[in-house]
């Protein structure tokens, strides 16, 4: 019998392969996808994000890892009805303007997935204009915005300035993260949350839309 | 000129470059793209500011373009490589094939080195890409994490490569009468320890093996897991970031290694003023007083619109002598 362990740790090995096989037979023998995706997959990366936190892991390792999660979630997909994907909300998720470096982005898009989110990637380089476009057509619950460099980060304010203009502040909250995003800075720009990695980006996203 | 760190007093070289458009009127994209703007330019800033020395316009995209990868430019904004499409061993063989040495814009920033070289005398530095960078330009960044965990045989593969083409480059801006060439390598910054020494610092060494004590490493954002692990490249300095504490690595690295940094180009540089700039310049000078082999710089390229003045008060504040 497949346990949540094993599946947890073919996450945090970021063992693709293994995660299918242990995914099927589970599937195979009752188990239900959605304690695999709560119970296994979701805590295997919360590891992960651990991992990272503390210098074990760094962004290659956590890819692999994001990558073996994602085999799990696309396995067990089918089989989850929107309410038991607990259809957590929508986000609109982006690399801010100026920034071409979306693999933070990739990964928080992921894990969001993952943790029943619905999620709409604009890509990298997206100009505030077009978060608001999105967040406004797609009535989006979270804007989550990423930037790698200290210039580029610079974009957020004014994307949340465009979101304030727009007149849709209190319709959405807004996410940002990204190696030079700080908790301070968040509230400088008055972000509703900020998160340090991908797993707790999860957290945060649930906390801001009162999910437990 | 020469580099010479031997008269007890630090060196100021500030990261210049995109904040001369300003004085020269012209655009980034006519810099990166125009030898006689770039420098016109860099003329201006160094008769503006009279630093130490001077480095061309940073540009990420120079050896990519030159494997043939297209660029994208805007006007006031860095160049980007388009689509990351040198994805398999057979790319690599094609592009390969088709490498001729010095290629694309190559000679614009060889011929400006050659030029501040003869016209100038002060220290004349140069970029190039460093090898774990270069291949995630031509494969994508994330494309490439994939598969130095997976596939990482591949990677070497595409790094022997790309080493001998930045080597071909570095040997040709150092002919061109470069001081200094700083191999810009901020990917790595995402790496392990291990995973750095494995694909990216095993490459300098190489590159500083066969060219010589005239190389300095520079990676940006927070570079302090991995200090040790550039330093033991062999590399002649280190030019590193704000978010790395100077005075600490001047304990962790050799001595004779060069260090190079490092105040934040954002808060200090872009968003202080001329009290603030001259209070943090103070600070650090005061803190790397009696280090030996420390070149003040800015902890980056600085941005495009970086207050001239503020450039001003770091270069007065930096001439003036230590209590």
């Amino acid at each position: 019998m497949v346990n949540f362990q094993e599946i947890s740790e073919a996450v945090v090995a970021g063992n693709a392969k293994k995660m299918k096989d242990l995914v099927e037979q589970a599937l195979k023998e009752g188990m239900s996808p959605k304690d695999i995706l709560d119970k296994a997959l979701i805590p295997g990366m919360a590891i992960v994000g651990e991992k990272f936190k503390i210098g074990e892991y760094f962004i290659p390792e956590v890819l692999v890892a994001a990558r073996a999660m994602n085999a799990g979630v696309k396995l067990i997909e089918p089989f989850l009805s929107q309410v038991e994907k607990g259809y957590a909300g929508k986000v609109v998720i982006g690399t801010v303007l100026g920034d071409i470096h979306d693999i933070g982005k990739n990964l928080v898009a992921i894990m969001l997935r993952g943790a029943g989110f619905q999620v709409i990637d604009l890509g990298l380089n997206v100009p505030p204009e077009k978060f608001v476009e999105k967040a406004k057509s797609e009535s989006a619950d979270i804007v989550a915005m990423s930037a790698l460099l200290t210039t580029t980060m610079l974009a957020m304010k004014d994307t949340i300035y465009a979101i304030k203009k727009a007149g849709i502040k209190n319709k959405v909250k807004i996410m940002i993260g990204g190696a030079p995003v700080t908790q301070k800075y968040a509230d400088e720009i008055e972000a509703d949350g900020y998160a340090p990695d991908a797993a707790t980006a999860v957290l945060k996203a649930k906390e801001l839309l009162n999910i437990r | 000129m020469g580099l010479d760190l031997s008269a007890g007093k630090s060196l100021v070289i500030p990261l210049l470059g995109a904040p001369g458009v300003k004085l020269s009127k012209t655009t980034l994209r006519e810099n990166l793209t125009n030898e006689r703007i770039q420098l016109k330019t860099l003329e201006l800033l160094i008769e503006k500011f009279k630093p130490d020395g001077i480095f061309p316009f940073m540009d990420l995209t120079v050896e990519a373009e030159a494997l043939g990868l297209e660029v994208d430019f805007a006007d006031n904004d860095n160049p980007s490589i388009r689509n990351h499409c040198i994805k398999t061993i057979e790319n690599l063989k094609s592009i390969r094939r088709r490498y001729k040495g010095i290629s694309g814009r190559m000679p614009i920033f060889l011929n400006i080195v050659e030029n501040l070289a003869k016209n100038f005398s002060l220290i004349v530095g140069a970029y190039v890409i460093g090898p774990f960078t270069l291949v995630g330009e031509l494969m994508g960044l994330e494309n490439l994490c994939l598969n130095l965990m997976m596939k990482p045989a591949s990677v070497y593969k595409f790094l022997d490569f790309v080493t001998r083409v930045i080597k071909d480059y570095a040997y040709a801006l150092l002919t061109a009468g470069a001081d200094i060439v700083i191999i810009l390598e901020p990917s790595a910054v995402i790496l392990s320890p291990r995973h750095f020494e494995e694909f990216s610092g095993k490459y300098i060494s190489h590159l500083v093996s066969d060219l010589g004590t005239k190389l300095m490493l520079r990676i940006c954002g927070n570079s302090n897991h991995i200090l040790k692990q550039m330093s033991r490249t062999g590399i002649m300095g280190l030019s590193v970031d704000s978010p790395v504490n100077l005075k600490e690595t001047s304990n962790i690295v050799s001595e004779d290694v060069i260090l190079m940094g490092n105040l934040d180009p954002i808060k200090v540089f872009l968003q202080s003023n001329p009290e603030e700039i001259a209070k943090a310049t103070r600070i650090l000078l005061e803190e790397m007083k009696g280090i030996r082999n420390f070149i003040l710089s800015s902890g980056c390229d600085l941005p495009i619109n970086t207050p001239l003045e503020n450039i001003e008060a770091f270069m007065f504040e930096a001439r003036k002598p230590l209590q």
